[in-house]
């Protein structure tokens, strides 16, 4: 009993000490960003049998330096002691920050580690990449920031283009009509919960069985998938193969197939994307395959699979992603959701009615 | 699988278990990570603790302490002998019935000892990437990392073979829509 008192207060003595020493946030000196201050909230440690939990909560603010107004920013957030495996990071995108304006990136995370001490902080955060509205970037882009944030900025301009289009042609309430459905997408959109692995992690699945994927063929994406096929299982789908090619007249680089499940009630599911970094020249034809399974938090009869082409980058760079009357025509919106910039502006309308939506579409 | 109380895990840690004892956690160490775990955090608890109490209070007097315990032991010990009852021979039945009783323990045990399941390797995870409905994780053998959604909703989810997951919702604070991201290699 005296032991176990003991070691109570020592876990205390630790938690108190850990949360002071757990985070420390490093930007290069010439970055376009700076940080102005560090809020952490409502931090805390405490012990949980022979782990510690640390739930750390800061929101920091950050000024633009530079010279152009900033679109997007993605930070990384390193924890190498407790997940020497694992990259996260916390991205901000759609905004529109003037030079010398601030704003602000809110990181909520929780660590569980063993009581062990360890010297230096837990948890470092870095800058990974700024995006600015000329679509110029800066940072190390250790984690592609570079790619998916330059994708959500053609995004948003795709989708502001559409709402300033039926406000011109429909008026302020087919503009309203226009936010409602994508707000009913949204609070509509079937999820699924999942776990991702890859290497050697155990699975249930056995030998699975083989089912082929129906794909869509898009006249002017530049990628066309030929075939495709993944290993399935009431609760697990893993082993995915797609054939594609090259039929634009461009080198491409990276591109990303979304994965479409279907139930036997005939409920369809976003399950994942299957990227792959590929040199693909003109007219070339290749097969990628992934090692991950996804795991599903409970059993899905799966019964039929699809796979679009969601995102594509040319050798010099540049981005090509589904346009609107793409995903709408099959029905693939309500399963891939809004983009970052349509999801700002429906809460906007929420929050702020259809003026404060229609002053914003009017800003740039 | 029923786990050892905390305090036997504790007592385990420190090696002042009784052999049985020992033995049983011991045994259900082999197949549990969970209490591995936990006990490995008792031992680096207890390192740093000795590490600690090494560094005593200046002028601490050890003569006055040690005459305090042995004065304590010595009560303890007179006030055992108020309380114990006169001794007592043990007649010649009485070490019959034992052995007896102990021969059939030994069937027993030895029964129980050859039908038990064997102790198995622990099983090796390879780290993984998981929504949960506080926010996304990396779950890997030492801990986690889970980046939260902060109560917001609703959050949008979606996984990639390359093995990363993405949270993307409105923060209700800042009014700003983040994007959480984790991956495993």
């Amino acid at each position: 009993m005296f032991l176990w008192s003991r070691l109570s207060f020592l876990t205390a003595c630790l938690a108190a000490a850990a949360v002071s020493q757990t985070l420390r946030v490093d930007f290069p000196a010439e970055s376009p960003v700076t940080v102005v201050s560090a809020d952490w909230g409502t931090s805390e440690a405490s012990p949980r049998g022979g782990a510690l939990v640390v739930d750390l909560r800061t929101t920091l603010r950050l000024r633009n330096s530079g010279a152009a107004p900033i679109r997007g920013v993605t930070l990384v957030v390193l924890a190498q002691e407790v997940t020497p495996g694992g990259k996260a990071s916390v991205s901000v995108p759609s905004l529109n920050v003037a030079p010398g304006e601030t704003f602000p990136v809110r990181i909520d995370l929780r660590l569980l580690r063993p009581l062990q001490a360890t010297a230096g902080p837990l948890v470092r955060v870095e800058l990974d990449g700024v995006l600015f509205d000329d679509l110029t970037f800066y940072g190390p882009d250790r984690l592609n920031s570079r790619r998916t944030m330059t994708a959500w900025e053609i995004e948003a301009r795709r989708d502001r283009r559409c709402f300033k289009s039926v406000l011109a042609a429909r008026g302020p309430e087919g503009l309203r009509e226009e936010i409602l459905a994508s707000l009913a997408r949204l609070a509509d959109r079937p999820s699924l919960d999942v776990q991702v692995s890859r290497r050697g992690r155990a699975t249930t699945l056995g030998a699975g069985r083989r089912l082929e994927f129906a794909l869509l063929r898009w006249p002017d994406a530049p990628i066309e998938p030929l075939a495709g096929a993944a290993l399935v299982a009431p609760q697990e789908a893993r082993e995915a193969t797609l054939e594609v090619r090259n039929r634009s007249g461009r080198r491409v680089r990276y591109f990303e197939i979304g994965w479409i499940l279907r139930d036997r009630q005939g409920h369809e599911y976003l399950a994942g994307s299957v990227p792959a970094e590929i040199r693909l020249a003109p007219g070339e034809i290749t097969q990628v395959s992934t090692d991950a399974t996804l795991r599903f938090s409970r059993p899905v009869a799966v019964e039929a699979m699809r796979g679009f082409v969601s995102r594509v980058e040319f050798d010099d760079g540049e981005l090509w992603v589904p346009s609107r009357e793409h995903l709408s025509g099959e029905r693939l919106d309500r399963l891939v959701g809004p983009s970052p910039e349509e999801q700002r502006l429906a809460n906007l309308y929420r929050k702020k009615g259809l003026g404060a939506l229609i002053d914003e579409l009017n800003r740039f | 699988m029923s786990h050892p109380q905390a305090t036997a895990l504790a007592l385990f840690a420190g090696g002042e278990l009784p052999w049985w004892m020992r033995w049983r956690v011991r045994w259900h160490l082999g197949a549990c990570e969970t209490c591995r775990r936990e006990v490995e955090g008792y031992r680096r608890a207890a390192a740093w603790f000795r590490e600690t109490a090494a560094e005593l209070p200046p002028g601490f007097d050890w003569e006055r302490a040690a005459a305090e315990m042995r004065a304590n032991i010595q009560l303890g010990l007179e006030a055992g002998e108020c309380v114990s009852g006169p001794e007592r021979a043990v007649s010649r039945i009485r070490w019959r019935v034992a052995a007896a009783v102990a021969s059939i323990a030994v069937v027993v045990l030895g029964g129980w000892w050859l039908h038990m399941p064997h102790p198995r390797a622990p099983r090796f995870e390879a780290p993984l990437v998981a929504s949960t409905s506080e926010g996304i994780q990396i779950r890997e053998p030492e801990g986690s990392l889970t980046l939260l959604n902060s109560g917001a909703v609703p959050v949008m989810v979606s996984a990639s073979a390359e093995g990363a997951m993405t949270a993307r919702f409105i923060d209700e604070e800042t009014g700003l829509v983040t994007v959480n991201h984790v991956s495993v290699e």
